[in-house]
């Protein structure tokens, strides 16, 4: 009788749990567009940028990021950037609403300031057929202003130039990246996102581009998970797609 | 009588050293010489050339020619070019590049005590425009051969000392300095000087004893540099 007893209470307390956390998450396809402007000079490359997304349910994100960066090396660049985006989602944000329900709260309207710092050692790739491959290992610190969330993200990434009188004609990339939390969250690798995708050299000046891209997210208790439910977690994947367009415009 | 003696032979050598206008002082590979008779024969290490020769590299060959005026050229692979004129007390030194690329360096000249100006030593010329050399080191090279509508393009770059650029379709002339360079397009159009990230590689040596005088950096890299290419 104990051990049936103490059974039904283990069994309660895990659906009581699985009540408590975000489902595992496998929404469909979301859409994003990105524009954006480059100013470049001999040694500065400037950008601003724009970008938009849908992911899941109706939760749209949306940045806007400025900032230079700076070649330190034929094979190396430094950057710096400041961004400002909205719709951000955090482990935080899974909150029990008026009705006492478990909700991700609506970020869509809340904005949060963020400084970065860049590195991007690249290389060219002569083995490779065409001699026109970069190789770029891209390393950003994120600095979150208004929750204190410093986040490292790594990004290798492959692009092929197919060059036409010597100059690019059109673009090809796959890059991976992965977020890694670094005074927060419960996991090393938080986030994972993989790009695909071309960009066409319509002219000097503007360069529309196709990409497609793959993430997975982890979502781990979140501050009020932890304070109602002491002793339990969960640890849920969000998994999806996203098909972007974007457009980059050249001022020289 | 010793004395005498020594003053001979000194005398006699430096005829031997520089019995032409210059000497063939490194070879790798297959170079080759057309001289008054008009036919191309293999170049030899410390073989003299003369005014009017056509030096020409095959593929992976060097030449590095020394000139009696001090000046010496590292020819690159499948290039090509004429000594047209020695230096006098009135006129430079004057060179023609046929084709593909070449290292030059010329001694430093001193100032003039009139003008305070450096005198131009060595002048190269293409079908297109003039390079007036007031010394040390520059490179200079024609656009892509694959290309027929580039290979008109000249680049050049300084080292070190200062080339004054005139093409023959304009008779404006550029000064670049030393750490810039060049793009003559279609052999028309002079760029303004300034730093160009693909010659930093580019190899200046002259002495075969210091190390390998290959040159590694192809010329289509100065027409895009795909490491400094900012999509995102």
């Amino acid at each position: 009788m104990t051990k049936i007893c103490l059974a039904l209470s283990f069994l309660i307390s895990v659906a009581a749990s699985a009540d408590h956390a975000p489902s595992n998450n496998s929404p469909s396809m979301g859409q994003a567009a990105v524009v954006r402007f480059f100013y470049k000079t001999p040694k500065f490359s400037n950008l601003i940028e724009y970008k938009q997304h849908t992911e899941v349910d109706t939760q749209k994100e949306s940045g806007l990021t400025l900032g230079s960066r700076y070649r330190l090396h034929r094979n190396f660049k430094a950057g710096l950037f400041f961004s400002r985006r909205q719709g951000l989602r955090h482990d935080d944000d899974w909150v029990k609403d008026n009705n006492n329900d478990w909700v991700w709260q609506n970020t869509n309207n809340r904005a949060e300031n963020f400084v970065i710092f860049e590195l991007s050692p690249r290389m060219l790739l002569p083995f490779l057929s065409g001699k026109t491959w970069v190789f770029e290992f891209r390393m950003r610190g994120e600095r979150n202003l208004e929750n204190d969330h410093n986040s490292l993200k790594l990004k290798p990434g492959l692009t092929y130039f197919w060059l036409k009188n010597g100059a690019p004609f059109m673009n090809f990339f796959l890059q991976y990246e992965a977020y890694l939390p670094l005074n927060y969250g419960t996991e090393t690798i938080y986030q994972t996102w993989i790009y695909t995708g071309f960009l066409f050299h319509w002219s000097k000046r503007f360069k529309p581009g196709l990409f497609f891209t793959k993430y997975e997210k982890k979502w781990g208790p979140s501050a009020t998970f932890n304070t109602s439910s002491p002793g339990e977690t969960y640890l849920v994947t969000e998994s999806s797609s996203i098909l972007g367009l974007s457009l980059n415009i050249n001022f020289n | 009588m010793n004395k005498l003696y020594l003053l001979f032979l000194v005398f006699f050598f430096s005829f031997q050293v520089f019995a032409g206008s210059g000497k063939a002082v490194f070879i790798k590979g297959e170079v080759l010489i057309k001289g008054s008779n008009n036919k191309f024969i293999r170049l030899k290490k410390n073989q003299d050339v003369n005014l009017g020769d056509m030096i020409r590299t095959k593929t992976k060959s060097i030449a590095v020619l020394a000139l009696k005026s001090g000046s010496k050229l590292k020819l690159n692979e499948n290039s090509a070019i004429t000594l047209r004129t020695e230096k006098t007390a009135k006129k430079p030194e004057s060179l023609f590049l046929n084709k593909g690329s070449v290292f030059i360096s010329v001694l430093k000249t001193h100032l003039t005590k009139k003008t305070k100006k450096t005198k131009i030593k060595l002048v190269l010329k293409t079908r297109s425009a003039a390079m007036g050399v007031r010394g040390t080191k520059f490179f200079a090279s024609f656009g892509k051969q694959a290309n027929k509508s580039k290979r008109k393009d000249l680049w050049m770059c300084v080292n070190s000392g200062l080339v004054e650029v005139r093409t023959t379709h304009t008779k404006k002339s550029i000064l670049v300095k030393a750490g810039e360079g060049v793009h003559v397009k279609e052999g028309t159009e002079v760029s303004e000087p300034k730093p160009l990230m693909w010659t930093k590689k580019l190899n200046w040596g002259f002495d075969s004893t210091k190390g390998d005088l290959t040159n590694k950096v192809e010329i289509e890299e100065a027409y895009t540099d795909l490491l400094d290419k900012d999509y995102d």
